[in-house]
């Protein structure tokens, strides 16, 4: 495939630890090409190794071997630093647990990789974006204040804001009580569709799942396509 | 088994490290407290032992005068052992080099009970001596032989004397300690001073009759005839030794900085305690499980705290003895060279500082461990009911109320510096606090540099911790500082500040037919002189015909000691009359009194004071208060009569004159010339003084050191409870495209903001008690801020930065990968 035509390229990655004197391979050889814009779920058993997988492809950890080319650039080589500055040039995650930062506010929250990224409308894109979430009237509430819908709903917010081309998503409603769960995932999928971004999405929930374009199953090490 | 189970545990965990700042804290409490209590148990226990030595005798006659003959035979016929000494600050000539000398005249009895070691021959032993320095000899101190550079056989001039250096002296143990005696030792035998012509009228004589005998006998002995006004007894528990009294004081304040150290390690124990606690809710948990009792996982923390403790204090009391060592090397010539070891009591008060804290402080952390329950397992959500806050804090206050009673051995002062201390300490936080919050609601919303953000969210958002951390090291350095700017600038400022050409030579004890002769001297060697007043020492007795003895007054200084009056009517330069009408002072029977004075004693103009002087009473009537400027170098009283009241009394002359640093020989010339004149060079007398302030402010800031340790110890703690959060931040600003330099520069920022601002607030109390001590109580214009406002914020942020950066190394350095797998760090 045209490297120019994928947000994420992964070729033969291999990665294993070493827990005493075993050596224990989670990753096998595995390749997996995912075209900008495309919708992604990676599914698997718990402990297969899916959230490592999601670790190597955001530059978040090294692997052993393979190839991994984020939005066009080889991270195989780079420093951590050099893949932060790749994560803070279009890389957005939401996290199962929310991982907002508990000393700010909402606002402050969503705020913070633009910031990161130097932009000086922060305030007023984060503003923007709370309320399209539908927090406006919550922005100087601190994480503690807030329900856990509200919460996964501020760290999409926060996942939006640096317009990223490419959002890796954890099992984004696994915290969360069905209702609330559906209404983060419709907006999600709502918000990826109107930026056009791309959507790799970790889960062991078949009917999130249902919902990407394309999922794959992690399995011994392998991933295989899944209908 | 709960033991056994408890080493292995210990042991793996200071493995881990997670132990590593309890053991700190412990250990520097453990030392510092030690540290303290040998010094100070030994120095009490050689003055207990050793106060018959120093004293020199079983009891002293004191007195001003030759004590009257009838004393000395009085003892002897009650079959008691007499001697004789006197003692009188002069200088001592040699060539061109002269010293200040405290001499000490002594008889061919001296000495009763001192112990006198001597070196007669250069680089020999010293030998212990039965009997004074004889005729034409002197013995002196090495010290006195450095200054002057002679040696032994060398001769030098006292008063109109020359004597031959015979021997150095190594240990005289009825020294003493005061103001003349911080000069250096020259022995002489009693009979060499009538031809020395230094006791005359005047001079600063202390005449000591050393009796040794029965108990009985003494007490007969001392009633045998009453005291006159100037003398008094002397005995073993005489409270007013000078030595002891110093040493005391320096002891107080060498036992409140250790406290503070104490204080501030308790401080980073409870942290650390309960940090430790609530990451052990797990193991414990798990411990259930697998079938330990309630009792029994409580026996195995309980014993895991008593062993760390033991070993702590272990190494903490080995380390007191080098810290001890290292004060009395400090303190060398300021107390005696050969102490007593340390009694029992002391490595116990020293032992139960690391227990109580560990009791106090750790304990009330450690106790809901045992009731973890089992379920958490599988509900980790399930942490047990910590102790209740009162209970926690009523804990750790009689453990430090217990601490400082041991440390005092006063109930009444531990309570009262704990409230007040504590009340003090509250009420700052209270204020620093407020200002944090202030200054959070000022900020909020404002766009600052996101590294800033940072530092300011940490510092804020924990603001209780940040106020009581800012304190802690303010604190710290501002008696830093104080105790700093006492030791080096004081005396020079004050130096610094007296006019050009003030003068810098008292000249005392000139006899009333020397005055014109010596003022003529003074005018043909062109030294500028003050004028010549009169001076009678005598002593109050009777305010308003009221003894002052009875009078609520009767423990002030003033009261139980010569004062030295003098006569004039013409109002001298460095005085001001603040009430009452100088031009009294030219009728009869009146006196103007220093305004100081006149407010401890209760008088006030119309007053009426008698006085007793060589043996005579007079009364005048105060009829003006003078303020004094008593740095300005020339003669000043206390008392000063109109000229008709003490023109009968024999009297000598003092004067104050100023000799250029280039023309010191003028000054030996004068010495020899009028060897019964005492002329104090007061450059000397202010190095000798601050010698001595060096010493003993260099002790005290070893142990604030100690203090800085602990405060840098609570930081850490405090650090170290938040570093899970902090783990977590850092990951997440990393997943989000931070940069490890953000963070760092984040951190960085955080504790330069720390350092600084505890620095500069430690500056600004500092100015305003320096200030307050020049303005207010030694009347000196102070000198202002100096370079120490430039190097010392970024010293502190420097020392608060290296451990703190250190220790939060993993928050920058750690994988964001962790934020993804549920943080375990």
């Amino acid at each position: 495939m045209d490297a120019s035509a994928c947000a994420l390229q992964i070729n033969n990655l291999t990665h294993s630890v070493t827990t005493g004197s075993q050596q224990l391979t989670i990753l096998n050889k595995l390749s997996i090409d995912i075209k900008h814009g495309d919708s992604v779920a990676v599914v698997g058993a718990s402990g297969s190794g899916k959230s490592t997988l999601l670790g190597i492809m955001a530059g978040l950890d090294r692997a052993t071997a393979g190839d991994v080319l984020l939005l066009g650039e080889n991270l195989t080589t780079m420093s951590e630093d050099q893949r932060a500055a790749v994560r803070a040039r279009g890389v957005s995650f939401v996290f199962q647990n929310f991982q907002l930062l508990p000393g700010l506010t909402a606002l402050e929250n969503v705020m913070l990789p633009l910031e990161i990224r130097a932009r000086k409308d922060a305030r007023q894109q984060a503003q923007t974006l709370l309320q399209q979430v539908g927090l406006q009237g919550r922005t100087d509430h601190y994480p503690a204040q807030l329900s856990g819908g509200e919460q996964q709903r501020v760290a999409i917010a926060r996942a939006f804001a640096g317009q990223p081309k490419i959002l890796f998503a954890d099992e984004p409603t696994g915290n969360l009580d069905r209702a609330t769960g559906a209404q983060i995932e419709d907006l999600l999928f709502q918000l990826n569709r109107d930026a056009g971004t791309t959507l790799v999405l970790v889960t062991h929930d078949e009917r999130l799942a249902d919902r990407c374009a394309r999922r794959v199953r992690m399995q011994d090490g392998h991933l295989q396509e899944a209908s | 088994m709960i033991i056994r189970m408890a080493w292995r545990l210990l042991w793996r965990e200071a493995r881990s490290g997670e132990l590593t700042l309890i053991f700190m804290a412990l250990l520097l409490a453990v030392t510092s407290t030690t540290a303290i209590a040998l010094f100070s148990s030994r120095l009490e226990l050689a003055m207990q032992h050793r106060s018959s030595e120093l004293l020199g005798a079983d009891v002293r006659l004191h007195s001003t005068t030759e004590p009257e003959p009838e004393w000395q035979q009085n003892a002897q016929t009650l079959g008691l052992n007499s001697a004789r000494t006197l003692s009188f600050p002069s200088v001592a000539l040699f060539g061109d080099e002269m010293s200040l000398a405290a001499i000490k005249a002594v008889d061919e009895h001296y000495p009763l009970r001192s112990v006198l070691r001597v070196t007669t021959v250069a680089g020999a032993e010293a030998q212990q001596m039965n009997h004074g320095p004889a005729r034409g000899e002197a013995w002196v101190e090495p010290r006195l032989l450095a200054l002057l550079g002679a040696k032994l056989g060398d001769q030098v001039e006292v008063g109109s004397l020359t004597l031959t250096l015979s021997g150095e002296i190594a240990e005289e143990s009825d020294r003493g300690g005061n103001f003349y005696s911080l000069s250096p030792r020259l022995m002489m035998h009693w009979d060499d001073i009538a031809g020395s012509g230094l006791t005359g009228p005047g001079a600063r004589l202390n005449y000591r009759l050393l009796i040794t005998g029965e108990a009985s006998a003494i007490e007969r002995w001392q009633q045998s005839q009453p005291l006159a006004v100037n003398q008094r007894f002397e005995s073993l528990d005489d409270g007013n030794q000078a030595v002891a009294r110093n040493l005391n004081r320096a002891r107080q304040y060498l036992g409140i900085a250790a406290l503070l150290a104490v204080v501030l390690a308790s401080v980073a124990v409870a942290i650390s305690a309960q940090r430790y606690a609530s990451r052990h809710f797990d193991i414990s948990a798990l411990m259930r499980t697998f079938g330990l009792q309630q009792n029994q996982v409580w026996g195995i923390y309980a014993s895991q705290l008593l062993l760390l403790g033991l070993v702590a204090t272990l190494a903490g009391l080995l380390l007191a003895l080098g810290l001890q060592a290292l004060l009395l090397q400090l303190l060398q010539g300021l107390v005696p060279d050969d102490l007593p070891a340390a009694p029992v009591t002391a490595w116990l008060l020293g032992m139960s500082s690391g227990l109580l804290t560990l009791l106090g402080f750790a304990l009330p952390y450690l106790m809901p461990l045992s009731r973890v329950a089992p379920l958490r397992v599988l509900r980790r959500d399930l942490a047990p009911v910590p102790l209740a806050g009162w209970l926690i804090t009523s804990l750790a206050l009689a453990a430090l109320t217990l601490l400082l009673w041991l440390f005092t051995g006063d109930a009444l002062i531990s309570v009262g510096t704990l409230l007040g201390g504590g009340l003090l300490l509250l009420l700052m936080l209270a204020l620093l606090l407020l200002a944090i919050r202030a200054l959070r609601h000022l900020l909020a919303g404002r766009a600052l540099p996101l590294s800033l953000r940072f530092a300011w969210l940490h510092i804020s958002r924990h603001s209780r911790q940040s106020a009581g951390q800012i304190l802690a090291f303010s604190l710290t350095m501002m008696v830093m500082l104080v105790i700093a700017a006492l030791r080096n600038d004081l005396l020079a400022d004050w130096q610094a500040n007296l006019p050009e050409k003030a003068p810098n030579v008292f000249a005392i004890n000139i006899q009333p037919y020397q005055q014109q002769a010596f003022a003529a001297s003074l005018a043909d060697a062109g030294l500028q002189h003050e004028k010549l007043y009169p001076m009678v020492p005598g002593r109050l007795l009777r305010i308003n015909d009221v003894s002052v003895q009875e009078l609520q007054v009767a423990d002030d200084p003033a009261i139980n000691r010569d004062l030295a009056l003098t006569a004039d009517d013409q109002l001298p330069a460095s005085n001001r009359v603040i009430a009452g009408d100088w031009a009294l002072q030219q009728q009869a029977g009146q006196v103007s009194i220093e305004q100081r004075l006149a407010k401890r004693l209760g008088v006030g103009l119309g007053d009426r004071l008698t006085f007793s002087a060589g043996g005579v009473e007079f009364s005048a009537v105060v009829s003006s208060l003078r303020e004094v400027d008593w740095g300005a170098m020339t003669p000043n009283f206390y008392m000063m009569f109109s000229p008709d009241v003490l023109a009968a009394l024999p009297a000598s002359y003092l004067t104050s004159f100023y000799v250029p640093t280039d023309k010191q020989a003028l000054l030996t010339e004068l010495i020899r010339a009028y060897p019964g004149i005492t002329m104090l060079d007061m450059q000397a007398v202010i190095a000798q003084i601050q010698g001595v302030l060096q010493q003993v402010t260099l002790a005290i800031e070893l142990i604030l050191v100690f203090v800085l340790c602990a405060a840098v110890m609570v930081m850490l703690a405090s650090l170290l409870a938040g570093l899970s959060e902090r783990l977590r931040e850092g990951a997440i600003v990393r997943t989000l495209g931070g940069s490890r330099g953000l963070l760092r520069r984040g951190q960085r920022l955080e504790f330069m903001l720390l350092g600084a601002v505890s620095a500069l607030l430690a500056l600004a109390g500092a100015e305003l008690v320096t200030w307050a001590l020049y303005r207010q109580v030694l009347d000196l214009p102070y000198a202002g801020p100096g370079w120490v406002w430039l190097w010392l914020p970024p010293f502190a942020a420097l020392l608060l930065a290296l451990p703190g950066l250190w220790l939060l190394r993993r928050t920058v350095n750690v994988s964001p990968l962790m934020v993804l797998r549920g943080l375990n760090d």
